[in-house]
């Protein structure tokens, strides 16, 4: 099926591709169909791209390209999405990337881009039953923004 | 806003469907039980309103960063590492 993005104009993905947010994605009310949009040419980045909203999308990575020991206890998870017959290795996570530049403190100087991923709410896809989910950890030491370079 | 007063063991329904249960209460911190049906997020406020805003703030980046500079900073980053990354989904 064909979808419209803003970043990528109009794209072809396969049906089967689409997800289903049962619980949506924060900050995104009443979207609950995305698709994980992965270009040869962009990696390791992908992105998470709204089925129905073009303007959202999001970067994604997979977090153990920079953080090999990233531990997400998935159990409970996989327990409230009833996904209870995968084994973790039909799991994917990745975590939300941002990409900006810091205010320089010097105007003089350049403004530094900063490359940072949210480690407390990783997204963890079941493609076998097309559905993801954004866990949300709480009394977590990760950051919401950990340098990925 | 309505307001009610509980205590400790005492429930409060919502709807058909979800019940909130006062569990203990202790100096400043009360511990609630709460029963909902799976389609419905239950999160603590003020971490759901971080990630909310986390998603916005990187919606927004895609939209006003080139990708190109994301993936130059990739690469230099792999070049001062040396290939000491690995790609695994072992959680």
């Amino acid at each position: 099926m064909q979808i419209q993005t803003a970043k990528f104009g109009v794209v072809t993905v396969e049906e089967e591709k689409i997800l289903h947010m049962p619980y949506g994605l924060a900050g995104f009310p009443g979207e609950d169909r995305f698709v994980i949009l992965d270009k040869e040419d962009s990696r390791p980045f992908c992105w998470l791209q709204c089925v129905d909203e073009p303007e959202i999308a999001l970067m994604l990575m997979d977090p153990y390209l920079f953080k090999p020991d990233y531990a997400v206890d998935v159990e409970p998870v996989q327990e409230e999405m009833g996904w209870t017959e995968e084994s973790r290795e039909d799991l994917l996570l990745y975590v939300v990337v941002r990409m900006y530049s810091e205010e320089a403190e010097n105007p003089k100087k350049e403004a530094a881009l900063r490359l940072v991923a949210n480690l407390v709410s990783p997204l963890l896809v079941n493609a076998k039953k097309k559905q993801a989910v954004q866990v949300v950890m709480y009394d977590t030491h990760y950051s919401f923004e950990h340098p990925v370079v | 806003m309505l307001i009610l007063t509980r205590k400790a063991g005492e429930q409060i329904r919502i709807g058909e469907d979800i019940v909130i249960q006062v569990l203990e209460m202790g100096r400043g911190v009360v511990k609630l039980g709460i029963k909902a049906p799976r389609s419905i997020a239950i999160h603590r406020e003020e971490v759901f309103e971080r990630v909310k805003e986390a998603n916005l703030a990187a919606m927004e980046d895609v939209r006003s960063q080139r990708m190109d500079a994301a993936l130059r900073l990739w690469k230099e980053r792999r070049e001062d590492a040396r290939g000491g990354d690995e790609t695994n989904h072992q959680f």
